[in-house]
């Protein structure tokens, strides 16, 4: 059984277990002297990163555009190698072990946004997210099924689950892929600016949402956003990022 | 109806509907430029078969193999755009095959063999091509139906599906092997110049009629071009490759301008229904 299946002591115990490896105890994402760049680009997009994330924290990256906030996440899930330094994710190193690791992670992109000749339902892109686990002819089970619609009503989207998600708006399209990152049960969750087209009202929501995933599931979560407001009240660690460097690295206690 | 005409008709309706279905993938995929490659990589693998006397399907095939293969160890190595050194390979294998056809001992049967690479033939189907197409036709649907969620993932959003951990590369791959074998098995039937005319027609034409159901839409376009063209090309006496292709190009064309006069209409209704709303809020 994968993700937060299961009581939060075993999955303490199981993810203990994960850090006999690199990065130390109790760290999901540890970044020694790394940067990196993008292929056929001749800059360096991120230059000498150290940072060390604990397990079960809500990390905010911060900073202007260009600065490599995405950059990161593209990093952390094994699209982009480090030309110098060290870098584990969830206790394996990376980008050697991207296939393990991204098995345990879920990644929601910036700009998610799909015009209306896309016709997967919501339902069908939601359950998408379970496909790298699903054996050949596998479909999905009923107790997965009651998750999506457990999990689409806390984002106010379970009416949509029929509909094509190309007719959504920006925003609802964003709370689908949300869903879809919930769903996989992960313990790892990056989230690149996963409030752009959400309004205030349901920015709160998500906010709740998110700290209530990581409490019961203890699961970590780094959210790359420019707003920091009201993100701020559940986050641990604020990371600013500024032409690729980080430039302040903040605890909140 | 004779044997060969029978036989001519099953193979073009295998070669249409596999071509159809694999390019409705092949695009979805973003490879489509690697399935123009495998097309005509196919015709110098053919070419050399003429020199060096061996089975055209083989060296088709091994052919098409190493070219992709090729492109994508380059790509992976050196970080070229994979659509640059693509189509420098298809100029390449282009005109290595057609030096190798001009070269080639200019007996009878090899002037037969050459025409029959470039532009097709009604002779070239056997029982034996039909069974390894009905074989393939058989495997793609299960392997389809096998990976359903997969597949849907990576055609929803391939990077993302490859950031969640589905197998994005393995897919891709045997997509690319299915589309080589088809190609390499259907290039005397339909010839090595419009075969991806096959591939790309039907998969185009289908992307207007539904997204959803494309790759079946696309198949069954594909099958349908092979029907009337193996009827005209026998009731007309014209070339089968070419014939072939010129109706999947008009069935292109005609779902264009079906498409296009289906969004003026509809364009037409939504502004409509928005200025009589608005003059009755005016009232
Ligand atoms: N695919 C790419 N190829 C080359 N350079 C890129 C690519 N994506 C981003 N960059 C560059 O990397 C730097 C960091 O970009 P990014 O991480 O997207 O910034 P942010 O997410 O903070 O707005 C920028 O200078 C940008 O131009
Ligand atoms: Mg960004």
């Amino acid at each position: 059984m994968r993700g937060y299946v299961g009581s939060s002591k075993e999955i303490k115990g199981e993810s203990n277990k994960l850090f006999r490896g690199g990065g130390g105890r109790g760290i999901a994402i540890h970044a020694k002297n790394v940067s990196t760049a993008y292929p056929r680009s001749n800059d360096v997009a991120l230059r000498n990163i150290n940072v060390d994330i604990p397990l079960h924290s809500i990390s905010l990256i911060t900073g202007p555009n260009g600065s490599g906030k995405t950059t990161f996440l593209e990093l952390v899930l094994g699209f982009l190698k480090p030309l110098t330094g060290k870098l584990y994710v969830l206790g394996y190193e990376m980008p050697r072990n991207a296939g393990k690791v991204r098995l345990q992670v879920s990644y929601l992109p910036q700009n998610f946004m799909r015009d209306e000749r896309e016709a997967y339902s919501v339902e069908e892109v939601v359950l998408m997210g379970l496909a790298p686990y699903y054996a050949p002819f596998q479909k999905p089970s009923r107790e997965e099924l009651r998750i999506v619609r457990e999990v689409t009503r806390k984002l106010g989207i379970e009416d949509l689950l029929d509909h094509p998600i190309g007719i959504l708006s920006g925003g609802q399209q964003q709370k689908v892929m949300l869903a879809r990152a919930l769903v996989r049960k992960p313990k790892l969750i990056l989230l690149d600016e996963p409030f752009s087209s959400i309004d205030r009202d349901s920015r709160g929501e998500i906010i709740e949402l998110l700290n209530g995933i990581r409490k019961d599931y203890h699961a970590t979560i780094l959210i790359v956003t420019h707003i920091l407001s009201d993100v701020t009240s559940i986050a641990d660690l604020v990371i600013e990022l500024r032409n690729g460097e980080v430039v302040k690295k903040e605890w909140i206690s | 109806m004779t044997l060969i005409v029978i036989e001519t008709m099953i193979g073009a309706v295998l070669a249409g509907s596999l071509c159809g279905s694999l390019g409705v993938y092949l695009d979805r995929m973003n490879l489509l430029t690697l399935g123009f490659v495998i097309a005509h990589a196919a015709l110098a693998g053919a070419a050399l078969s003429i020199i060096f006397r061996l089975n055209t399907e083989l060296l088709a095939f091994v052919t098409s193999l190493i070219t992709v293969s090729f492109i994508e160890l380059v790509c992976a190595k050196f970080n070229v755009k994979r659509d640059l050194i693509a189509m420098s390979l298809f100029a390449l294998t282009s005109s290595l095959g057609m030096l190798a056809i001009y070269f080639a001992p200019t007996t009878t049967l090899t002037a037969q063999t050459a025409s029959l690479i470039l532009w097709g033939s009604i002779l070239a189907m056997t029982i034996g091509k039909i069974i390894l197409l009905t074989l393939i036709m058989i495997a793609l649907v299960i392997y389809i139906m096998a990976f359903k969620v997969q597949i849907n993932a990576i055609l929803f959003d391939r990077k993302l599906a490859e950031a969640e951990g589905v197998k994005v590369t393995l897919h891709a791959t045997i997509f690319i092997l299915i589309t080589t074998l088809t190609v390499s098995l259907i290039l005397r039937l339909t010839g090595s110049f419009l075969v991806f005319s096959l591939i790309y027609n039907s998969a185009m034409a289908a992307s207007q009629i539904s997204r959803k159901k494309q790759a079946i839409v696309g198949g069954a376009l594909g099958a349908l071009a092979g029907v009337i063209g193996v009827i005209i090309s026998f009731k007309a006496d014209t070339p089968i490759g070419a014939t072939i292709a010129l109706i999947s190009s008009i069935i292109l064309f005609t779902t264009l301008a079906l498409a296009a006069i289906r969004d003026i209409k509809k364009r037409k209704r939504i502004i409509s229904i928005q200025l009589t709303v608005s003059s009755n809020h005016q009232k």
